[in-house]
């Protein structure tokens, strides 16, 4: 085999080489991620039309687009959409995606996060996004009204970007958080559900001094999320006042960045006030009862924490109810309760009056660069289909997910996760998730420490304070705001 | 024309074969490495956010990178990584390298070679896996262990101290394969006669070691040296999964804020900076190891 | 006397090694005997001895591996000949050759080993989209021999700079062309080298992860590592098919190493890879 190998492999090498180029070539003609809609004519003359709409896999995903485009294609034929999860997390998809927008390879529509996230993921590095805006006022062909009254306007406000104020994406499912506890050491311990902050940490308590081995909270704080969720939950009672004195530009009741930076920089946010400082201070308190290790754990870790029995109480979202249902059944009774209020003897300014704590999810964002011939409005129209209300019924039945379009109904598996507050708003002054994710990332690592111990809630402040000051002249000198112009207002 | 240049163009003429071979090397090379390399070192001059428009800031990037405290910080996180990887990541081939030198058995030679090349097989992400679940203060073993030892449950990799040397540890039993290969085939290369002479002269087996083995195979001991600053240096793919740089910045490392520049922060200009200065740094740490380490051509 | 010295000296060493051997191997005897739980077994704990053979995850874990190991095994093989012949002729210059510029084109290859790969994504990518070649089995091919070089190129160059002058001068006198001299004298000599770099190619080529995702998009032709993460999502990871689809993407890597561990036993004459 020695000398003859060689002989062998510099022929083999360029036997698979070309061979490789040229399947390449063939595959790479009509495979290519960005289709151009071709221009032959279907059989009833419209002219064919076809997009890709790419995203990362999660259970149900495919499913339910998959039925979604079927049952399009039978009222439209001359549309062929493709849907493909290109990633399996969506840590790999924001890789994939950044790389196809460099080199111009991106698919005609995404489904990604809702909120800021289709700003930061593009709009940001200078990819436009398509704003949907004017077609809220459009007249949907399958609900014969204005499509944009199809939603809650309080979930449209929340899709917008705090950044630009546009509707960059249409969330098409809403996530609602619970906390999902382990009925049987409830009963076993004797212990009631919580409605208040106080009781709930009792309930920790008893279950600390019981010495069951469990723990009584499994949480994660890898990642921002169950840090955010507390955030928001928290400031819809005790920092809503606020809302006013931030809102001062465009008088919206709601505030955008520039609203937020201008308050930053007049110093109207303060974090040292009781009523900022008190979030962080509670989160502390909270995260006292989590089980040790929290750091490093993900939401998924903390899930299957309590799945096992070694945590009493988990957060928990509506996906997890088909799951729990079937291949991932606790072997315990549970149940869930809402977040619990915060009284007014923990903190005086308090209004009691909880939103719903929730999240939107499933949102389509439209590439416009990536669409060749002026077919916008085919791609809004099936997203108009997804929405109208007889596919989201059969989506919500699918896969157990409450979508965003009003007059659903609820799907009866999804009782435990009935919102039960008023809808939520978006105040926050302590995650300065509004501020891009530099600073966020910042006050997570440093909730990290104080959670741990290392630094004090004065410390914890004096950084946060400083950094949000940093961040927010960052922003500032990158936008070009100032306070003559009004914060870029004029 | 110039005498000298005649020289030189005789001399590239006389070694035509040389370019010859080199050519599909630097054709590769060129392409699919120094192009995007060149790209992505230029956009540490401009502020890049992965998009089509990127401005032209000059020395900015530096500037910040120069007064980014969390920078320095993922410095000193990587040199206790590089520093692991230099001593113990060296030392670990050559104790067990010198184990199987020294066993009689050519067929047990054979078997356990056979047996640490085909750790390779083992996937990373699976080692990850394995070291997240034992570190669970909860559920994983680690804690249950140590109380053995009379240690106190630990946080492991989510406690400040604690997490660093957790993902540390996770490399354990830290013998590389293609290391112990190198080392080993080293190993075997020294003249039998000098083995036998020490042995005649009666020799312990330490002394041994030390004044014959080490000196044959500095070289190679040079190589994976130079190679574990390298891989110190560069590789964040465990810290990336197992606590993402965290608590705070514990276990930060020049590659994961890097990464995290880019991917998370949209500032990818900033990114390439961070790439550069650790290209400098492998650079110069290459160099200074090179001439200090004493090379067993000597 | 002395051979019964020796002889438990032996059996220390090999206690020794084995321990550690066990120690190396731990996470794959974990990885096997996950892939035999099911989603309940796994959620008890990494230790917990499966309930009842799960079969069941390997033909899950066949179905979606095997139709892709064929473009893994295509993808690997060319890529490792490639790095072969590329490394191999240029190490031979390198080492044989005193040529202008040799000093500087060599350093300028090896200081690639110090540029982190995450920095290059977009730029490569961005390239290869230029140059029409996503979707192609080429647009992972090639910049892995790109890869894969730098390091043989450096292996091999002090391997053949140590291989004696006299050897040399007897296939020069008869006149041979260089190429000869390198396929029939230095290459069979360096068998133990080429192997290792073949593994070590190889087993990059294999485990590449995120080229692969983001450059090809067509399914016929992506590498078998897809087919592994397809049990994974941000919901949740099905542990037990994925560990059997890993344990099945295990073995032609181990097929692989096999083959080249025949050209190890061959012996070694000088053996030298020196920094």
């Amino acid at each position: 085999m020695k000398a003859s190998a060689k002989s062998i492999l510099a022929p083999l090498v360029i036997l698979g080489l070309t061979t490789s180029l040229m399947s390449g070539c063939g595959g790479n003609g009509n495979g290519s991620s960005s289709a151009s809609p071709s221009n032959g004519s279907g059989t009833n003359g419209e002219p064919q039309v076809s997009f890709k709409i790419a995203s990362w896999a999660g259970p149900g995903k495919k499913e339910g687009l998959d039925l979604a485009i079927a049952e399009y294609r039978k009222i439209k034929p001359n549309v062929t959409i493709a849907f493909e999860e290109v990633a399996q997390s969506n840590a790999d998809f924001d890789v994939w995606m950044a790389a196809q927008l460099a080199g111009n390879q991106e698919p005609e529509v995404v489904m990604d996060f809702s909120y800021d996230n289709p700003y930061l993921k593009y709009n940001d590095k200078g990819y436009k996004v398509l704003e949907m805006d004017p077609y809220l006022d459009k007249i949907s062909p399958y609900t014969n009204q204005k499509w944009g009254d199809s939603f809650r306007d309080v979930d449209l406000n929340l899709m917008r970007s705090t950044q630009n104020g546009k509707l960059n994406n249409i969330a098409t499912s809403m996530i609602t958080l619970k906390i999902a506890y382990n009925k049987d050491i409830y009963d076993q311990l004797g212990l009631q559900v919580p409605k208040t902050f106080s009781e709930m940490i009792a309930n920790f308590d008893k279950i600390r001094e019981a010495k069951i081995g469990t723990e009584p909270f499994s949480g994660f704080l890898k990642v921002t999320s169950a840090w955010d969720w507390f955030a928001r939950f928290a400031a819809q009672q005790t920092q809503e006042q606020y809302v006013p004195l931030i809102d001062t530009l465009f008088k919206n009741n709601k505030y955008q960045q520039n609203e937020y930076v201008r308050a930053v920089d007049q110093g109207i946010i303060d974090l040292s006030k009781p009523e900022v400082r008190g979030v962080y201070e509670l989160f502390k308190q909270f995260t006292s009862y989590w089980a040790p290790g929290a750091i490093s754990m993900t939401m998924t870790e903390a899930r299957d924490m309590w799945l096992q029995g070694k945590a009493v109480h988990t957060f928990t979202i509506n996906n997890d109810a088909k799951p729990f249902a079937s291949d991932m059944k606790p072997s315990f009774n549970w149940d869930t309760f809402e977040f619990p209020v915060i009284t007014k003897d923990i903190a005086p300014t308090s209004n009691e009056d909880p939103a719903e704590f929730g999240d939107l999810a499933d949102a389509f964002v439209v590439m416009p660069s990536a669409i060749k011939k002026n077919i916008q409005d085919e791609v809004m129209d099936f997203i108009m289909f997804y929405t109208s209300p007889d596919i989201a019924k059969q989506l919500a039945e699918l896969n157990w997910i409450t979508p965003t379009i009003t007059g659903v109904e609820m799907n009866a598996n999804l009782e435990r996760y009935q919102a039960k507050y008023r809808p939520q708003n978006q105040i926050d002054l302590n995650s300065q998730a509004i501020l891009g994710s530099n600073a966020r990332q910042y006050v997570l690592q440093q909730i990290q420490r104080y959670v741990l111990n290392d630094i004090d809630t004065d410390q914890l402040i004096d950084l946060l304070s400083k950094n949000m000051k940093e961040e927010a002249q960052k922003a500032m000198k990158e936008k070009g705001w100032t306070k003559d112009n009004d914060y870029g207002n004029k | 024309m110039h005498p000298y240049r005649i020289n030189v163009f005789r001399s590239i003429y006389r070694y035509k074969h040389a370019y010859l071979f080199l050519l599909p090397l630097l054709v590769l090379l060129g392409i699919f490495s120094y192009y995007p390399i060149v790209m992505a070192l230029k956009m540490s001059f401009y502020q890049w956010k992965g998009g089509n428009e990127a401005i032209f800031i000059g020395l900015d990037n530096f500037v910040a990178l120069f007064k980014d405290k969390t920078f320095y910080a993922s410095l000193k996180n990587a040199s206790w990584f590089i520093l692991f990887d230099c001593t113990v990541g060296v030392l670990m081939p050559l104790f067990i390298a010198e184990l199987l030198f020294h066993l009689k058995s050519a067929r047990a030679q054979y078997v356990f070679r056979t047996l640490f090349v085909a750790t390779i097989t083992v996937p990373t992400v699976i080692v990850i896996l394995v070291w997240v679940f034992l570190y669970n203060p909860v559920v994983g073993g680690m804690n249950s262990l140590v109380s053995l030892f009379g240690i106190s449950p630990q946080l492991w990799l989510g406690g400040t101290n604690t997490a660093l040397f957790s993902i540390i540890f996770s490399g354990f039993p830290f013998i590389n394969p293609i290391y112990l290969l190198i080392v080993f085939a080293a190993l075997q290369a020294i003249p039998k006669s000098l083995i036998e002479a020490s042995v005649m002269e009666g020799c312990g087996t330490w002394r041994r070691i030390r004044s014959i083995d080490i000196p044959m195979i500095a070289g190679q001991l040079k190589l994976i040296f130079i190679l574990g600053i390298l891989h110190g240096m560069q590789s964040f793919y465990k810290q990336l999964i197992m606590t993402n740089g965290g608590p705070g910045e514990e276990t930060l490392v020049p590659g994961l804020y890097m990464y995290q520049s880019g991917f998370t922060y949209n500032d990818f200009g900033y990114a390439s900076t961070i790439g550069f200065v650790m290209l400098i740094l492998m650079l110069a740490l290459t160099f200074v190891s090179n001439k200090l380490i004493k090379s067993g051509n000597e | 006397m002395a051979s019964r010295a020796s002889k438990k000296v032996s059996y220390v060493l090999i206690g020794l090694l084995s321990l550690f051997v066990l120690f190396s191997f731990f996470p794959l005897l974990i990885m096997v005997l996950t892939s035999f739980k099911s989603k309940m077994d796994v959620s008890l704990g990494v230790f917990h001895l499966p309930n009842a053979i799960q079969w069941d995850n390997y033909s899950r874990a066949f179905e979606t591996v095997v139709p892709f190991a064929w473009n893994s095994i295509l993808i690997a093989v060319c890529a490792v000949a490639g790095v072969l012949v590329a490394s191999s002729l240029a190490a031979y210059a390198f080492a044989r050759y005193k040529f202008p510029g040799r000093e500087i084109l060599y350093y300028l290859v090896i200081a690639l080993m110090m540029v982190p790969t995450v920095l290059v994504l977009i730029p490569m990518f961005k390239l290869v989209a230029a140059l029409g070649m996503l979707n192609s089995y080429a647009v992972v091919i090639l910049p892995q021999i790109a890869g894969g070089c730098i390091i043989a190129v450096f292996l091999l160059r002090s391997f053949f700079a140590g291989l004696p002058e006299d050897l040399f001068e007897s296939f020069r006198i008869d006149g041979a062309k260089e190429l000869r001299i390198l396929r029939s004298l230095v290459l069979p000599l360096s068998k133990p080298i080429l192997g290792t770099i073949a593994v070590l190619n190889f087993h990059s080529s294999w485990n590449d992860y995120i080229w692969p995702l983001v450059t090809i998009n067509d399914k016929a032709l992506k590498p078998i590592v897809t087919g592994i993460m397809s049990f994974s999502n941000d919901y949740a990871t099905d542990y037990g098919p994925m560990m059997a689809a890993y344990v099945l993407a295990s073995v032609p890597l181990i097929l692989v190493i096999s083959f080249a561990m025949k050209y190890f036993v061959d012996g070694l004459t000088s053996g030298a890879v020196k920094a």
